[in-house]
């Protein structure tokens, strides 16, 4: 009896002692890793000696291996929408959106640049969800931008969606490109995102 | 007197009316709806799968979550989004960087504070209204405050040296609290996206808004009419609006359709503004 007890006991310490700290490891690792991101996104911001096609391609570079850009791309587009894809159509779909992700992530990036920005606790929502809340310290007010992670197959936390100032990135797009979808061929919505027609920004 | 009567009456039933449809509207437009969509695909974990023919027995599940939202003023509210993008581009924004030009930051800011302070009674009335009593004393603070230390409201000491935030809150946001659904999407004249039960909304807030003119109320403030309350509304937004000209160009930048783009912006701002 006590000795059954005792075991169980030792159980359990066992799964505490190797099950907590993993995760506790876990949510530190990302918030570690993210700060030193955007440690390395302000450095290059801030090198004179680089060109801005320079620091872009940096930029990108270390947004690399933090998302999953193909989940996104195929979040956004939602199952059923998804269906009425060829698998070339997909491939394509899939490389355009990347583009578009990447040069979006680039163009945001910039705007950090005189800004003081922290970088919140990792918190677990669910056993395979961790919300990341990265925060940008402006002159009236914070801007929040919120990272969410999910854990794939192989245990690698990587991000599938971002919500700026409470506004998720993959919603916005779902929403415009199930619009799309609602009246126009998977062709057409492909050729509208090889052609972006973008809207003038004065100064 | 009558007039304001039937007009109260005619709000009244439409709101009964939207209880009743709420949960036939709310099916589809309902933006943490459509997170756990998302995420109830994420838990499926049909990303490895996605490419396969998905099976059946999923497809129910994700039914809802794309069927044709409930838009019956779509035409008009497309048609309205493209004529507020083209005025905010062509006339206002042009006007704002005009504005910023000649006034300091701080003048806008001010600005800004003093209708904001003059609209607690809008912000106490809600706080109260859905029992949020800490809130609408924090609020009763910021009033105090703000309309003596901070000079009638022109500077806001109360947030920046005593910490006591804002608590915004209107009566599309106590309807959404008690579970009212935002019925169908309306886009407004140059105010921009709203809906049906924010629109109606605005008409309850107005009765104890010192900036809407009522007939036969005390504490009508500036506006001697209808009209000049629209005037100084427009005057509010332009003057918030000039700070944000870049926000809303960054926005809609790489939009491939501002309709759908806009129309998600403002319902999932609304439904965090009421989970708050």
């Amino acid at each position: 009896m006590i000795q059954g007890f005792r075991k169980n006991i030792v159980i359990l310490f066992a799964v505490m002692f190797l099950v907590l700290p993993l995760a506790a490891n876990d949510l530190e690792d990302l918030r570690t890793t993210m700060e030193s991101k955007v440690e390395e996104i302000l450095k290059t911001l801030k090198d004179p000696k680089l060109l801005q096609c320079e620091q872009d391609m940096k930029i990108s570079k270390l947004a690399d291996g933090m998302f999953d850009y193909e989940l996104m791309a195929k979040l956004s587009i939602g199952k059923r929408n998804w269906r009425k894809f060829s698998a070339s159509q997909r491939k394509e779909f899939i490389d355009l959106f990347v583009i578009r992700m990447k040069e979006s992530y680039t163009q945001k990036a910039h705007l950090l640049s005189d800004e003081k920005v922290t970088v919140g606790d990792a918190v677990q929502v669910k056993p395979n969800r961790v919300y990341l809340t990265v925060l940008i310290h402006g002159s009236k007010n914070n801007t929040d931008i919120k990272y969410k992670y999910y854990k794939d197959r192989s245990g690698k936390w990587l991000i599938y969606d971002v919500e700026i100032a409470k506004i998720s990135i993959l919603q916005t797009y779902r929403a415009q490109f199930a619009e799309v979808l609602s009246s126009k061929s998977v062709e057409e919505l492909l050729h509208e995102l090889k052609n972006p027609k973008t809207k003038k920004i004065s100064s | 007197m009558n007039r304001q009567k039937a007009l109260m009456r005619l709000i009244f039933s439409l709101f009964i009316m939207l209880l009743f449809t709420n949960s036939l509207l709310l099916a589809s437009s309902n933006s943490s709806a459509m997170n756990s969509a998302i995420e109830a695909e994420l838990d499926a974990g049909f990303e490895d799968s996605f490419d396969d023919e998905i099976a059946d027995e999923f497809s129910d599940e994700f039914a809802n979550e794309q069927q044709k939202e409930f838009d019956p003023l779509s035409g008009y509210n497309r048609m309205m989004t493209n004529f507020n993008d083209g005025l905010y581009r062509h006339v206002v924004f042009p006007l704002g960087r005009g504005y910023r030009k000649i006034t300091p930051k701080q003048f806008r800011e001010s600005v800004g504070n003093f209708f904001l302070n003059l609209e607690y009674p809008v912000r106490l009335v809600n706080n109260l209204l859905q029992l949020k009593f800490q809130n609408s004393l924090e609020e009763t603070e910021r009033f105090v405050v703000n309309s003596t230390i901070g000079l009638a409201g022109l500077f806001d000491p109360a947030s920046s040296w005593l910490g006591i935030k804002e608590h915004d809150e209107d009566f599309g946001q106590t309807l959404g609290h008690y579970g009212v659904g935002g019925g169908f999407y309306l886009v407004l004249p140059f105010f921009g996206p709203s809906n049906l039960r924010d629109t109606l909304s605005l008409v309850v807030d107005w009765q104890v808004d010192p900036f809407f003119y009522q007939e036969g109320r005390s504490y009508n403030l500036l506006p001697i009419n209808f009209w000049q309350s629209i005037g100084l509304k427009s005057f509010q937004y332009f003057n918030q609006y000039s700070d944000n000209i870049e926000a809303y160009e960054n926005l809609t930048k790489d939009a491939i359709d501002i309709y759908p783009l806009l129309k998600s912006v403002y319902e999932q701002n609304r439904q965090k503004e009421i989970e708050e």
